[in-house]
C-alpha cells in the first residue's frame, strides 16, 4: 500500500520531465534564433554605445567613453533636425485614420460589391515599396500627371520633390495612400465587433447619426485607434526607404529622417554614434508604447 | 394618418436610396484615387520612350519594353535572388514556428508562459537597434554581400507567426491532443498528423503575409546583401540623381514585373488575408 502511494507520483514526475524536455526541444530552434540574432546583437549594440567604436577594430579594443557618444549625438543639431523631420511625417497617422474610418463606415453598411472595394483599397499595401517609390517619383515630376491634373484647374506646375514643404507633403501623401488599406481593414474589423444594441439605445434616446458616431461608435473603436496609433508611431519613427529613395533625404535635408541620419553616421564609420541614434529611437518608441498601454489600460478599467 | 405613414415610409426609402447611391459614389471615387497611380504606371510602362511617358494615357502599346527590361536591368538576377531568399526561409521558418506554437499552446512545460511573454517582449526591439551589430556578426561570418543574412535568421522562425498560430491553436480542444496521446502518438506525430492539417487556414494567411513582407523588403537586403540584389534592391537602384535621364518607361515595366508575383498571390489568397484582419481585430 505504502509503495503504491510513493510510486504513482514518481511515474507522473517522469512523464512531467518528459513533457518538459519535448516542450523545450520544440521551441529550441526559435530560442537559438532569438538568442543569436536578436538578444546577442541587442547587448552588443548597448555596449557599443558606451565606446568610441569605428567598426574597423574589434569592439573590445575600442576605448570606453561612458556617455560621451550620447552627449555627442544629443548635442548635434542635425540629429534634432532629423528627429523633427521624423515627427512631422507622423502627421500621416491621423490623416490616414480619419480617411480610413470614413471608408470603413461606408464599407460596413453591408451594401453589395463592398468586397471588391476592400480588395482595391488593399492593393497598394501589398505592392512593392520600391516600385511604388519609382512610380511616385515619376508622377510627382514637374511635368508628371499630377501637375497635368492640377493644370486643368489652372494651377501652375508645382515642384513637389524639389521644394522642402512640398517634398514633405508628397512623402506623407504617399505613406497615407500606401497604408490606407491596412487601417481600413482594422477599422472594419473593429466596427463589426460593435454590437448594434448600443447604437439602437442611443437612437431611442434621440441621438442623431453624428452624435451616435461621435459618442458611441468612435469611443468603442478605442482598441483599434490604439493599435493603429502605436503601430503607426513604431513604423513611422523607423521611416527610411521612402524618404531615402523618393527624395534622398532632401531637399535641404527636409526629409532626412532618424534612420537616414543613422546610416550617415554608419557610413562615416561613427558606429557608436549610429548605435546611440538607434537606442534613442528605441527608447522613444518604448515610452510612447508604454504611455499608450497605460492610458488604454486605465480606460478599460474605468 | 395612413397616408402620412406611407409618405413617411417613402421618404425613408428615398433617404436610404440617396445614401446608398452616395456611398457608392464615394467608394468608386476613392477606388479611382487608389488605383489611378497604378493605372498610370501600366500606361507609362507601354510608352515608346521616356519622352512620351508624360503624354496621354494608353496612347502607345509598346509591349517590347517588357522584353527590353530583362536585357537592360538585372531583373532576372533580382527575381532569382528574391526566390532564393523567400522560398527556403518560408518553408523551414513556417515549420519551425508551427512547432513552437504547438509547444506553447498544447505542451504543458515548465515556464512556458514566462518564455512566451519574454519572446513577445523581444518583438518590441526595433530593427535599427540590432541591425548594426548584426552587420558585424554577418561580416565576421563572411556573409555580407551574400544572401545568407536574409535566409539564415528566418530559418529559426517568426515570432509574429508563432503568436498568431498559438492563438489559433488555443481554440482547438486539448481533448484532441490527449486522446491521440492515449492512442500512443508522440507529440511530433500529433503535430504532424493532426495539428498541421488543422492549422492550414491560419498557416495560409500567415505564410502569405510573411512572404509579401519578405518579397517587398528593402532595408535588410540593401544593408546586408546589396552585392546579391533582391528584386526591390534592383528596382531601388533605378533611382538616379538625374531624373530627367531616367528611362521612366523601362523603370515602370521593371517595377510592374517586380509587383506581379505578390499581386498574383494576393489575388489568390485575398480572402484569407482580409479575413485574418477580422480575426485579429476580434481578439484585440
Amino acid at each position: 500500500m505504502n509503495t503504491n502511494i510513493v510510486e504513482k507520483p514518481k511515474k507522473r514526475k517522469v512523464k512531467h520531465v518528459q513533457e518538459n524536455i519535448i516542450g523545450y526541444l520544440f521551441i529550441l530552434p526559435v530560442f537559438i534564433g532569438i538568442a543569436f540574432f536578436i538578444v546577442y546583437p541587442f547587448f552588443y549594440s548597448l555596449v557599443s554605445t558606451f565606446k568610441n567604436w569605428n567598426g574597423l577594430v574589434p569592439l573590445s579594443v575600442a576605448p570606453t567613453v561612458g556617455f560621451e557618444m550620447y552627449r555627442r549625438v544629443l548635442s548635434d543639431s542635425l540629429f534634432w533636425q532629423a528627429f523633427g523631420n521624423t515627427l512631422i511625417t507622423l502627421i500621416g497617422i491621423p490623416i490616414g485614420m480619419i480617411l480610413s474610418i470614413a471608408i470603413a463606415m461606408l464599407l460596413n453598411r453591408g451594401l453589395k460589391f463592398t468586397g471588391i472595394f476592400r480588395v482595391i483599397f488593399y492593393i497598394p499595401v501589398v505592392s512593392s515599396i520600391t516600385a511604388i517609390i519609382i512610380l511616385w517619383r515619376a508622377m510627382m515630376n514637374t511635368q508628371g500627371p499630377i501637375n497635368d491634373f492640377l493644370a486643368l484647374f489652372g494651377v501652375k506646375a508645382i515642384n513637389f520633390l524639389g521644394e522642402p514643404g512640398w517634398a514633405r507633403f508628397s512623402l506623407i501623401m504617399m505613406l497615407v495612400w500606401k497604408g490606407l488599406g491596412t487601417s481600413i481593414l482594422l477599422y472594419l474589423a473593429g466596427l463589426q465587433g460593435i454590437s448594434d444594441t448600443y447604437k439602437e439605445a442611443a437612437k431611442i434616446d434621440g441621438a442623431n447619426d453624428w452624435q451616435i458616431f461621435w459618442h458611441v461608435t468612435f469611443p468603442l473603436l478605442g482598441p483599434t485607434h490604439f493599435f493603429i496609433v502605436v503601430t503607426g508611431i513604431i513604423g513611422g519613427m523607423q521611416l527610411y526607404v521612402e524618404p531615402e529613395l523618393l527624395l534622398g533625404g532632401g531637399p535641404s535635408r527636409a526629409t532626412t529622417t532618424l534612420l537616414i541620419y543613422l546610416f550617415e553616421r554608419f557610413g562615416a564609420h561613427r558606429i557608436s554614434e549610429a548605435s546611440v541614434v538607434a537606442w534613442v529611437l528605441g527608447v522613444f518608441v518604448f515610452i510612447i508604447t508604454a504611455i499608450q498601454f497605460y492610458t488604454n489600460y486605465r480606460r478599460e478599467k474605468a | 394618418m395612413k397616408k402620412s405613414n406611407i409618405k413617411a415610409n417613402r421618404s425613408i426609402k428615398r433617404a436610404k436610396l440617396f445614401s446608398d447611391i452616395s456611398t457608392y459614389v464615394i467608394l468608386v471615387l476613392g477606388s479611382v484615387l487608389m488605383l489611378a497611380p497604378l493605372i498610370w504606371m501600366l500606361s507609362a510602362s507601354l510608352k515608346v520612350n521616356q519622352f512620351s511617358v508624360y503624354g496621354p494615357l494608353f496612347h502607345e502599346w509598346n509591349f517590347s519594353n517588357y522584353i527590353e527590361v530583362f536585357k537592360t536591368i538585372p531583373v532576372w538576377k533580382g527575381l532569382l535572388n528574391s526566390v532564393i531568399v523567400a522560398v527556403p526561409s518560408i518553408i523551414v521558418g513556417t515549420f519551425v514556428s508551427g512547432l513552437a506554437a504547438y509547444a506553447f499552446a498544447k505542451i504543458k512545460f515548465k515556464f512556458c508562459n514566462i518564455i512566451f511573454i519574454l519572446m513577445l517582449a523581444v518583438m518590441m526591439i526595433p530593427f535599427p537597434v540590432i541591425m548594426i551589430p548584426q552587420y558585424y556578426i554577418f561580416s565576421d561570418l563572411d556573409w555580407i554581400g551574400t544572401l545568407l543574412p536574409l535566409i539564415i535568421p528566418k530559418l529559426f522562425g517568426n515570432i509574429m507567426m508563432i503568436f498568431f498560430l498559438r492563438q489559433f491553436l488555443t481554440h482547438i480542444p486539448d481533448a484532441l491532443v490527449e486522446s491521440a496521446k492515449i492512442d500512443g502518438a508522440n507529440h511530433f506525430q500529433i503535430f504532424w498528423i493532426i495539428i498541421l492539417p488543422l492549422l492550414k487556414p491560419a498557416l495560409a494567411a500567415q505564410t502569405v503575409l510573411w512572404f509579401i513582407g519578405i518579397w517587398n523588403d528593402y532595408l535588410a537586403p540593401n544593408f546586408f546583401s546589396a552585392a546579391s540584389p533582391t528584386l526591390p534592391v534592383v528596382i531601388g537602384g533605378l533611382v538616379s540623381d538625374f531624373p530627367i535621364q531616367e528611362p521612366v518607361h523601362l523603370n515602370m515595366a521593371a517595377s510592374i514585373i517586380s509587383m506581379i508575383p505578390v499581386l498574383a498571390i494576393f489575388a489568390i489568397f485575398q480572402k484569407q488575408i482580409i479575413n485574418s484582419f477580422v480575426l485579429s481585430g476580434m481578439k484585440e
